[in-house]
């Protein structure tokens, strides 16, 4: 099968249809979780929104997260007097609801049984205050930065990435990583993919993947990014480290050979991967074969 | 310490990296510290239904590699952390009973053969568990119990409280024929089971007999710095 024709039906298999019932279950979490918000700040009435891969047009069925933003008007002191009392009264909120786990400028929610380990419910929300009365640029609280104070804009970086002209390359790219583990931030990869691929002109989704690739195998220690939003004051380097540079150096050098040598298909899968659940008898097929061949029985220290 | 495997046989890394290209293209070694890290996705492929599930792994192939077995963390929390579940506190899988694995495989496995075998049969395990409440292979109790269950199919014997005794003939360098017989019976082993045990000297190591006999607690492993507290890798 032609490259960009396989890649468009694994974008396809990737593709979260409005009424899915994933997309039903992130939109009843967001209700869920705007109404706990609002009824905790209801003196303040704080702007609610997607952001993140659902507000790009870069989700892919396979991996996401539901990012919700929590701004409050620059002349709100009701959530907090500083950006830091912002963050903890959010946290608080929440918590009434959820374990949070506290990421540098968001709060992860995870589920309330803590007997499970890692129930994680992949919802992110971000508090922050806008800096003046136009409500464009926010001010976030940094939780491990030196910095305490970040600038930024979400409909900048919205339309940076919405508008590049590259979000199918991204949703594929973003896969591979899934895919691989690479352990690179969406934001950092995604910024990456436009800043390549805007240095030439490629339409064929093979031709986009491999470039980029080809970057990450041979310029790895020369890649750089900048946030749109705010590139002089939001520096990005600590996210580009030199375990990330090496991560994509190795992955995309393994990729571009196992295409090489087998085709896209390794790299990707079947397209419709993981739609077909796994059968009674296609497991105790599985399982006999290693019965016979000895299979050890797990146990625990 | 001596030169770790990956810088004293780079040939092996290589071997190992051209394997994973071939049979696990979403699996990537890394050199990290004094070991590799083998990181990605592990797919269980089933017959008529392609990829199954996959899951987010490390592995640790320490220097000492591939005497010293590998270990394997699932580092998404994609399995419950709990020893019920056959995972450490810190995400590692507990494949088998490491006794057993030495047994099996004395100078270790290829890694190809280590991901195929050990590693796939886990995970399989774990999505029939999740789906029929069933270990398809069994299970083995935890902690030493576990170990002794081991022995105790591998000596043959019809009660796990024979196991120390009959380990602690194995371990002896010179076996004579006045200590008592391990099988509790007051007679010397010479006027016992002398000949059964002299055949399971030849079989079992005495190497192997002697950590059988080593009851103190296996720690569990401790995920690479690259794997955070959570398993998440960072």
């Amino acid at each position: 099968m032609d490259a960009d024709k396989y890649l468009k039906e694994v974008l396809e298999a990737q593709t979260l249809a409005e009424d899915s019932d994933e997309i039903k279950a992130l939109q009843k979490r967001r209700a869920e979780v705007e109404k706990l918000l609002r009824a905790e700040f209801k003196d303040s009435n704080p702007r609610i929104r997607y952001a993140g891969s659902k507000s790009k047009g870069t989700m892919i069925a396979e991996s996401y997260d539901l990012d919700l933003t929590c701004y409050f008007a620059n002349d709100d002191t009701s959530a907090g007097e500083s950006l830091k009392d912002i963050y903890n009264n959010v946290k608080k909120a929440l918590e009434k609801k959820y374990k949070v786990s506290p990421k540098n400028t968001a709060l992860r929610l995870l589920g309330l049984d803590q007997d499970v380990h890692g129930q994680d419910f992949h919802i992110d929300i971000v508090p922050g205050r806008f800096t003046d009365a136009d409500e464009k640029d926010v001010f976030l609280h940094q939780e491990d930065a030196q910095k305490e104070r970040l600038k930024t804009n979400l409909d900048v970086h919205v339309s940076h990435v919405k508008d590049s002209g590259y979000t199918d390359a991204i949703r594929l790219l973003k896969l591979w990583r899934e895919r691989n583990d690479a352990n690179i931030k969406t934001f950092v990869l995604e910024l990456l993919i436009i800043d390549i691929l805007s240095a030439k002109s490629l339409t064929r989704f093979s031709s986009q993947l491999t470039f980029v690739w080809e970057q990450f195998r041979d310029k790895s220690d020369q890649l750089t990014v900048k946030d749109p939003a705010n590139p002089e004051g939001n520096d990005l380097s600590k996210l580009l480290t030199n375990e990330v540079r090496n991560t994509l150096k190795r992955v995309a050098t393994d990729t571009l050979e196992t295409i090489d040598k087998q085709g896209w298909e390794a790299v990707f899968g079947k397209p419709k991967e993981g739609k077909t659940a796994a059968s009674t008898e296609a497991l105790i097929a599985a399982v006999t074969s290693r019965q016979a061949a000895g299979a050890m029985k797990p146990w625990a220290p | 310490m001596g030169t770790p495997w990956n810088k004293a046989n780079p040939g092996l890394l290589k071997q190992i990296r051209e394997d994973l290209i071939e049979h696990y293209p979403t699996l990537h070694a890394y050199e990290e510290g004094a070991g590799i890290v083998v990181r990605g996705t592990f797919p269980i492929e089933l017959p008529d239904v392609g990829t199954a599930e996959r899951f987010h792994i490390t592995i640790v192939l320490p220097p000492g590699y591939p005497k010293v077995i590998p270990t394997v963390f699932e580092t998404k929390g994609r399995i419950p952390w709990k020893p019920d579940r056959h995972m450490g506190e810190h995400g590692a899988a507990c494949l088998f009973v490491p006794e057993e694995y030495r047994l099996k495989y004395p100078a270790g496995q290829r890694f190809l053969e280590f991901l195929q075998g050990s590693v796939r049969d886990y995970f399989l395990a774990q999505l029939v568990f999740e789906r029929d409440n069933v270990w398809p292979f069994g299970q083995r109790p935890h902690g030493v119990d576990g170990r002794h269950e081991f022995f105790k199919e591998l000596l043959g014997l019809p009660e796990s409280r024979l196991v120390h005794s009959y380990l602690s003939c194995l371990a002896i360098k010179d076996l004579k024929g006045h200590i008592f017989c391990p099988c509790g019976s007051g007679k010397r082993i010479r006027e016992c089971h002398w000949n059964e045990v002299q055949l399971l000297r030849a079989r079992v190591p005495r190497r192997l007999a002697q950590e059988g006999l080593d009851t103190r607690q296996v720690a569990p492993a401790r995920p690479p710095a690259s794997v955070g507290s959570s398993g998440k890798v960072l």
